[in-house]
């Protein structure tokens, strides 16, 4: 199969990315002759601003009379209470209660939503919802993916940059958009735990907004480090802690359900959940890694959905999916084991690392 | 020869080398060990360096120790038989040594080696360059 490409493609081929496939798209995956590795790639954006190509996202558009009760159909969250210009973090269920995707909905207003959906689900994403539009006979939908391209850029000094470029950007508060021009949409909002922006726009203007950015100084940064900061803050990445076999309650994402209106899965995202999330950290600065198996004693209670090691405190840093009968007595000692070798692991409360976004819980 | 200024394709001319992408110094019957530019640069941002303990002895070819990067772990094989005089002691803490200065900072181990005649064995940095010029082109 031949992988599909970004409008910013060749721009990674110029700046000497190091390619790979996600979700069908040949990606950059780190820019180390740019910005010596991934770890220095991550620092950049906690400390500095970088910019991420993620134009292989979906994006839909959701409009007319029916759109509200469409998407508080279809999502965990009712949107009848939303404000124009606000976005919401959700997730489309299965009727069983399977998670499909995990999704931000903006508002544009009463009869006019924006979507993202992962690229990986894009198009199971596209028919669950074309399935489930035919009960509301005064909706449209609009699948844009192919012609709309994301750059987002974060970091603390994000908003210093994007200014500069659009200017009203900087009146956004967190989780909040405008359109600046027709087929754009600037949202503050991002996967990095940093302040910062994700930018849509139509594919024919990315590579102009992307050299803007680089004149002004702005580091391109890889999917590696997207994954090392995304997991750094404890947000959930579709594929790892978030499946079709999972419910909602048995996630990091659990907060993004509405615990009293109903909703596609509904009933089922009320129900005690089998499995529970778990964060670890090790001491060492060997990397934790995907599917290694979490015991406590000799118990296998879990494994690791997502792993590798903290770049800012350089210890090792997981998420695990864990049976929730083995958390009831609230184990803080686990061991991990890899290659059959085993090594003492932490419970975590996240973030692993505090930032701009994600200060974790007061103590 | 003139020093390759390509990423990743840095190959000292005074050093021996292996198809497992390990090089070794050879001083007085011993040889300082580490891994090469080709390999730090495939495996990307490395965080952790595990190593024997000095006084361990190893066979040729015999895995003496593991390297994390970020993105995956490798074993690291013993070029030449011997015994383990020194262990870089820097490392564990400082692993992204490895990366910057594989040839220096990054050494591994030094060894006293017990049969010379396998340094014969090893490449000269002119084969191992052909070596990863045609594992560079798959």
């Amino acid at each position: 199969m031949e992988l599909k490409k970004t409008p910013l493609h060749a721009e990674h081929l110029r700046m000497k990315a190091r390619m790979a496939a996600f979700a069908g798209y040949d990606m950059p995956i780190l820019y180390d002759e740019f910005s010596g590795g991934m770890l220095k790639e991550h620092l950049l954006v906690r400390q500095a601003a970088g910019m991420f190509d993620v134009s292989h996202m979906g994006e839909f558009w959701i409009r007319d009379i029916d759109a509200v009760s469409f998407l508080n159909h279809v999502s965990t969250r009712p949107v009848s209470k939303m404000a124009a210009g606000k976005a919401q973090y959700s997730m489309l269920l299965r009727p069983d209660g399977g998670i499909i995707d995990d999704i931000i909905i903006y508002k544009i207003d009463d009869q006019t939503f924006w979507m993202v959906v992962n690229a990986s689900n894009l198009e199971k994403d596209w028919k669950h919802l074309q399935n489930e539009a035919t009960r509301f006979p005064k909706l449209s939908l609009e699948n844009v993916s192919e012609q709309t391209a994301l750059i987002a850029v974060q970091g603390p000094q994000a908003a210093d940059v994007v200014q500069t470029l659009i200017p009203k950007a900087i009146d956004l508060k967190y989780y909040h958009f405008f359109s600046p021009q027709k087929d754009w949409i600037v949202a503050r909002t991002g996967y990095t735990g940093e302040d910062g922006f994700e930018i849509f726009l139509p594919s024919s203007s990315a590579v102009e907004l992307w050299t803007e950015l680089e004149n002004r100084k702005v580091m391109p940064i890889g999917l590696g480090a997207r994954d090392t900061l995304r997991l750094e803050v404890g947000f959930p990445l579709y594929g790892h802690e978030l499946t079709e076999e999972l419910w909602p309650q048995e996630t990091f994402a659990s907060f993004a359900v509405d615990s009293t209106s109903s909703f596609l899965g509904s009933e089922t995202a009320r129900k005690a959940p089998r499995y529970s999330p778990l964060a670890i950290s090790t001491n060492s600065s060997k990397p934790i890694r995907e599917r290694e198996k979490l015991y406590i004693g000799d118990q296998e209670v879990g494994y690791v959905t997502s792993g590798s090691v903290s770049p800012i405190k350089r210890t090792g840093m997981a998420l695990c999916l864990v049976k929730s009968e083995a958390l009831l007595s609230k184990p803080k000692t686990f061991m991990l084991e890899s290659a059959g070798k085993r090594r003492e692991a932490l419970a975590q409360d996240l973030p692993f690392v505090t930032t701009a976004r994600v200060k974790g819980k007061k103590a | 020869m003139a020093a390759n200024k390509e990423p990743g394709m840095h190959v000292p001319e005074h050093l021996l080398y292996t198809k497992n992408h390990e090089w070794a110094r050879i001083e007085d019957g011993t040889a300082y060990v580490g891994i090469t530019d080709y390999a730090q640069h495939a495996l990307g941002d490395i965080t952790y360096v595990e190593l024997p303990e000095e006084g361990q002895s190893f066979n040729k070819e015999k895995v003496f120790g593991t390297v994390d990067s970020l993105k995956t772990v490798a074993e690291l094989y013993a070029p030449l038989t011997g015994e383990v005089l020194e262990v870089n002691a820097k490392l564990p803490s400082n692993a992204e040594q490895v990366n910057e200065d594989p040839y220096g900072e990054g050494w591994m181990l030094k060894i006293e080696l017990s049969d010379e005649k396998e340094i014969e064995q090893l490449l000269p940095a002119i084969e191992y360059v052909k070596l990863i010029q045609k594992q560079a082109k798959k």
